[in-house]
């Protein structure tokens, strides 16, 4: 790089570092608002979600910063040089990555919050609506019909709030948090190959990056799908993984 | 101390004053410790019992002077309850990032679900609307005492 190239890349650096370090402003002070939450309304989930719908656009108001910045000038210092676009790339999946990282553990922890939650409150036997008498209740997060052993009465039961949100919502959040960081590693080894691409004139990607690509990608939906089910206690969802697949695929190449 | 209008409108805003300054400082732990100072009112180890003893002196020192304004002397019992209230239900976090609207608006609603949700009891039983007798067979939605259909004929009724 030329001199004038270095000073742009140095101010470039300077400029994305201060993003970053807002992202993390962002996440150090969520942190503390979604646990509040979370602890003022036990098992809701609708305002964490709303929550976390309004950060998400927070964020993504920081990521539309760094490309009004390169669009408008700081693209036009680096001259012929890739070494700018690079830095942005690998700013912004650091970026995604941490925003994902804070906002899968958060949805996790109340996951894992909710499980321990709806267990205990399964410990209260419930009455039967027809004769009072009590109902022993079941780790499902699906209202069931149960039999009264005493009056015969099938009574439909509804799981504890907490229980039903974990079955529900609480599973997919402990399988992505299971799966993150390897689904991160294969974005990273992406942008690598990305970056090759660049540097020499987009050639076709090379089979071994695309098969290692495709391996390590195969590798986190697997996990992610075999974790769902191990916390549901349900056959693996194959055909999940292999639609997932099929979708990346012929959307990164 | 004079008790005219002219009088009462000063010490309302000398309130108003203090209050916004307390109110604006309890986000900032930097700056409460030396607001709170001014008010010669030491830590507490409490902040909402710390935030009670300023807004008790500001109220005691326009109280001292607000002659027989009775609507000035209701503000002034109020005071510290709503002030109080007021710092509570907003986020306490949020601030510095400018996130506070975002954690204002998402618990907004919660109350309005929460009354709703939490009127449907753990367990229900069908029971058949021409005998009353509880379904025995879950999917089975004949009553197995009088063999009527057991939520009666929609049809019939319409």
């Amino acid at each position: 790089m030329t001199p004038e190239q270095q000073a742009a890349a140095d101010r470039w650096q300077a400029f994305l570092d201060k993003i970053e370090e807002r992202l993390e402003a962002i996440v150090a002070e969520a942190d503390a608002g979604i646990k509040g939450i979370a602890a003022a309304h036990p098992h809701e989930i609708l305002p964490i979600l709303n929550a976390l719908s309004g950060l998400d656009h927070r964020v993504r108001q920081l990521l539309k910063r760094i490309e009004e910045v390169w669009d408008g000038k700081a693209g036009r210092a680096f001259g012929g040089s890739n070494r700018g676009i690079e830095m942005k790339e690998e700013s912004t999946l650091r970026f995604n990555h941490r925003w994902q990282k804070a906002r899968t553990t958060w949805l996790a922890d109340i996951a894992r919050a909710a499980h321990q939650d709806g267990l205990k409150e399964l410990e209260e036997p419930v009455d039967c609506s027809g004769c009072g008498a009590p109902i022993p209740r079941q780790v499902t997060g699906s209202t069931i019909s149960i039999t009264c052993e005493y009056c015969n009465a099938v009574n439909q039961v509804a799981p504890p709030a907490a229980l039903r949100n974990f079955f529900h919502y609480g599973v997919d959040h402990l399988a992505e948090e299971a799966a993150l960081e390897m689904r991160h590693e294969t974005e990273r080894l992406r942008l690598r190959i990305e970056t090759w691409q660049r540097a020499n004139s987009w050639a076709p990607v090379p089979s071994d990056h695309r098969q290692k690509w495709e391996a390590m990608q195969r590798a986190h939906l697997q996990r992610q799908a075999n974790e769902k089910a191990r916390l549901l206690g349900r056959p693996v969802n194959q055909d999940w993984v292999e639609s997932r697949m099929k979708l990346s695929v012929a959307h990164e190449f | 101390m004079a008790e005219s209008p002219n009088q009462a409108s000063f010490l309302a805003n000398f309130v108003a004053l203090h209050r916004t300054r307390l109110v604006d400082a309890y986000e900032d732990d930097q700056e409460w410790a030396s607001v709170r100072a001014s008010y010669d009112v030491g830590a507490l180890g409490d902040r909402n019992q710390e935030l009670r003893a300023c807004l008790g002196k500001v109220a005691a020192l326009a109280r001292s002077h607000a002659g027989d304004h009775s609507n000035l002397h209701n503000h002034l019992d109020q005071l510290v309850e709503e002030t109080l209230r007021e710092v509570e239900q907003a986020p306490s976090t949020g601030a510095s990032a400018g996130l506070s609207a975002i954690f204002a608006n998402a618990t907004a609603n919660v109350s309005w679900w929460k009354q709703r949700s939490t009127q449907v009891g753990a367990t229900f039983t069908s029971n058949c609307r021409t005998c009353g007798a509880a379904q025995e067979t879950a999917l089975l939605f004949e009553c197995e005492y009088c063999g009527d259909f057991l939520y009666g004929d929609l049809r019939e009724e319409a």
